[in-house]
């Protein structure tokens, strides 16, 4: 008989199946195992996840050079590689504290360590937070200060702690830590603040001139994403702080979206701070005002449309008194509604 | 070209091997059981630790340094340091009661991030250090100190935070983790019914003491690190799924160390008062020149908490911790003794 030397089609067809069922099985087992999710075991090696570049925190923040320069300028101390975490991540670097961020809806954070090639306990660490808009830019930040720091010229505002500097700049917040309180180390981390702020992109800057301008003790505005005061539902607050920068008062606003909810806001608000203290009503500037006064300090709240605002931590009810009629002037102009961040 | 069946059947043939060996493969490596998953969790074997009860002694005792000066920032000396944790052990039975000679000791500090000592984010140096020395001191075989810090490499943040270079001073041995070497540890019931766990257990495993020394450290999510909080630091795994559980994982880790009988201690010579755990500014360390020792981790916790300015009922795992009989939250009823040195 002689030999065949072509390939029918039947044959061809057997041949192109087989390996696409190969291929087809191939593609099963993917599938079943990104369905499978990750289990604890492999977390033991997730680390290596992390340092993949998520797809938000991975994004150049836009602005001009990198934000984490190859080296400190002028200095000369190398990068290490960048880490990179998203909120879901952020926990394989910060565990404990990531939850700080997590309340002002960090977005993600990058990180790198500059060390001194000559000193090896001299390094500086930079984190550089995306916190996706400027308002929880300045929560974070505030929210992290004692208030006894003495702000320096640095991105919209920072301040420099021994060996490192902490600013703000658009929606990014900035910690450049060093490892020695030592004046090399001081100085690196300052270089590489500045750094990076020049390299950030300049965003506007977060509403605040409906809080009162007189007293206001600069670089003091802070910001509650929510349940403020450990209040719930009491979100998107503004605050800023008035008078002795040891000491100071606290003036807040924030739009509850009714006024039936500003003044059920009101409402809870006077019960949990007013527990102990003398309370009374008083009409400032048109506006029924609660006044809550106890041993060593006063404060005072009240309810205008939509707005719930307020004062803390006065020194005393007149104290308390003068800084609310001011904020009864400058809120009526309206506060700044929460602006709903997709997908959130 | 055109191919004569021959040679169309020898590839086909060739690249369907290839093909099935690549999915065979992929298939072997997917559903091969997985050593960790599969073994037998280790169990801690109380029997291993024997140290003996002391009801004359105090559960807790408090030791203050006498560098600190009214609202001034003073640190303790090294030597001052040492003898605020001799004393402190001291009023606990002393060392011997908790160290024998030739004990393999385990101490675990709180080298979480890398951060230097000054920030307050990691356990002092000379602290560690002078636990190592009462150890070597009491006759330990071998001190070992460890930890599994968040930041990486683990070198690092022990350098880093000066405990590297303290330990090897006093005489110690840092066991570095490795997260190839985790073993899974048989959890104790506890609150949370937590299943075997991966864990940073190499070094318990040889040790036959335990000495924990937490810093005094605030904590977002907790309220407070303090000891039981400590043992955190051994974990491996998804440790984020714990957030929603932090309460009951840190009562369930304590209720497990409490195996070991462990020497509790807490370093509040500085205490980290806001931006827990990891802090970042001087500004947010207090100077307190203090060492606690204790049995009791919940009176300690308790009593630490108030460093703090935290009130110890409103911390979920002291709540936990006194109701299952770990320990006492009222630590003022323990009456414990305070020494100045």
């Amino acid at each position: 008989m002689p030999k065949r030397r072509t390939v029918s089609p039947i044959e061809t067809s057997i041949g192109i199946s087989l390996i696409a069922i190969l291929v087809l099985v191939g593609i099963a087992i993917g599938l079943l195992a990104f369905l499978r999710g990750p289990y604890y075991e492999r977390a033991l090696t997730e680390r290596a996840s992390a340092e993949a570049p998520p797809a938000a925190a991975a994004q150049a923040p836009g602005g001009g050079a990198d934000p984490l320069p190859a080296e400190i300028p002028g200095i000369g101390w190398a990068r290490s590689e960048i880490e990179r975490y998203t909120a879901d991540t952020l926990f394989q670097k910060i565990d404990g504290r990531d939850q700080a961020y997590l309340n002002f809806d960090v977005v993600g954070l990058r990180f790198a360590s500059y060390r001194n090639p000559a000193a090896e306990a001299q390094l500086v660490d930079l984190y550089i937070y995306d916190m996706g808009k400027p308002l929880c830019a300045v929560g974070v930040f505030g929210s992290e200060r004692s208030g006894s720091e003495t702000l320096i010229e640095i991105g919209d505002a920072g301040y420099q702690d021994e060996s490192s500097v902490f600013f703000r700049k658009g929606r990014h917040y900035v910690q450049t830590m060093g490892s020695l309180p030592d004046p090399a180390v001081a100085a690196a981390a300052r270089a590489l603040a500045i750094a990076a702020a020049s390299s950030l992109p300049v965003e506007p800057a977060a509403p605040y001139d409906f809080l009162p301008a007189d007293g206001k003790i600069p670089g003091s505005e802070g910001y509650v994403l929510r349940n403020a005061f450990g209040i719930d539902d009491l979100n998107h607050v503004f605050l800023a702080r008035y008078g002795d920068a040891n000491r100071p008062a606290t003036a807040f606003a924030a739009d509850c979206g009714t006024e039936q909810m500003a003044g059920s806001a009101l409402a809870t608000y006077v019960e949990f701070f007013g527990a102990g203290a003398e309370i009374t009503e008083a009409e400032i500037g048109g506006v029924a005002c609660r006044l809550i006064v106890r041993e060593g300090g006063a404060g005072g709240a009240f309810a205008s449309g939509s707005v719930l605002a307020g004062v803390q931590a006065a020194p005393d009810g007149d104290a308390a008194r003068r800084l609310l009629a001011a904020l009864i002037g400058s809120v009526r102009s309206g506060v700044p509604k929460e602006e709903r961040r997709e997908g959130s | 070209m055109r191919l004569d069946r021959r040679t169309f059947l020898r590839r086909v043939g060739a690249a369907g091997a290839v093909a099935a060996a690549g999915v065979g493969g992929a298939i072997w490596m997917h559903l091969r059981p997985d050593g960790l998953a599969e073994s037998e969790p280790v169990r801690i074997d109380p029997a291993r630790f024997d140290v003996p009860d002391a009801p004359a002694r105090p559960k807790i005792a408090i030791a203050n340094g006498r560098a600190i000066e009214p609202g001034g920032a003073m640190e303790a000396h090294p030597e001052t340091i040492r003898r605020m944790a001799e004393a402190a052990v001291g009023e606990l039975g002393g060392i011997e009661r908790f160290v024998r000679k030739r004990d393999i000791v385990l101490i675990k500090p709180n080298v979480g991030f890398a951060r230097p000592p000054h920030i307050g984010a990691t356990t002092h140096p000379e602290v560690v250090a002078a636990f190592v020395s009462l150890a070597k001191a009491a006759g330990a075989a071998e001190v070992i100190v460890t930890d599994y810090p968040m930041d990486k490499p683990s070198e690092a943040c022990f350098r880093i935070a000066g405990i590297a270079d303290a330990v090897a001073r006093a005489g110690g041995t840092v066991a570095y983790a490795r997260e190839d070497l985790f073993e899974k540890v048989a959890m104790p019931g506890g609150v949370l019914a937590l299943p075997p766990w991966p864990m940073w257990y190499r070094p318990l495993a040889r040790a036959t003491k335990v000495i924990g020394i937490a810093p005094v450290k605030h904590h977002v999510q907790s309220g407070a690190t303090l000891t039981m909080k400590n043992w955190y630091g051994l974990l491996g795994g998804t440790r984020s799924q714990f957030h929603q559980d932090i309460h009951r994982v840190i009562h369930d880790l304590a209720l497990l160390m409490s195996a070991t009988r462990p020497l509790l201690v807490l370093d509040a010579t500085r205490i980290l008062i806001r931006n827990g755990p990891t802090g970042g500014r001087s500004s947010d360390v207090e100077v307190r020149n203090q060492i606690i020792a204790g049995t009791d981790p919940v009176a300690m916790d308790a009593y630490g908490a108030t460093l703090l300015g935290q009130d110890p009922a409103r911390i979920g795992y002291l709540e936990l911790g006194r109701a299952s009989g770990l320990g006492e939250r009222d630590w003022r009823s323990l009456r414990p003794p305070e020494i100045t040195v």
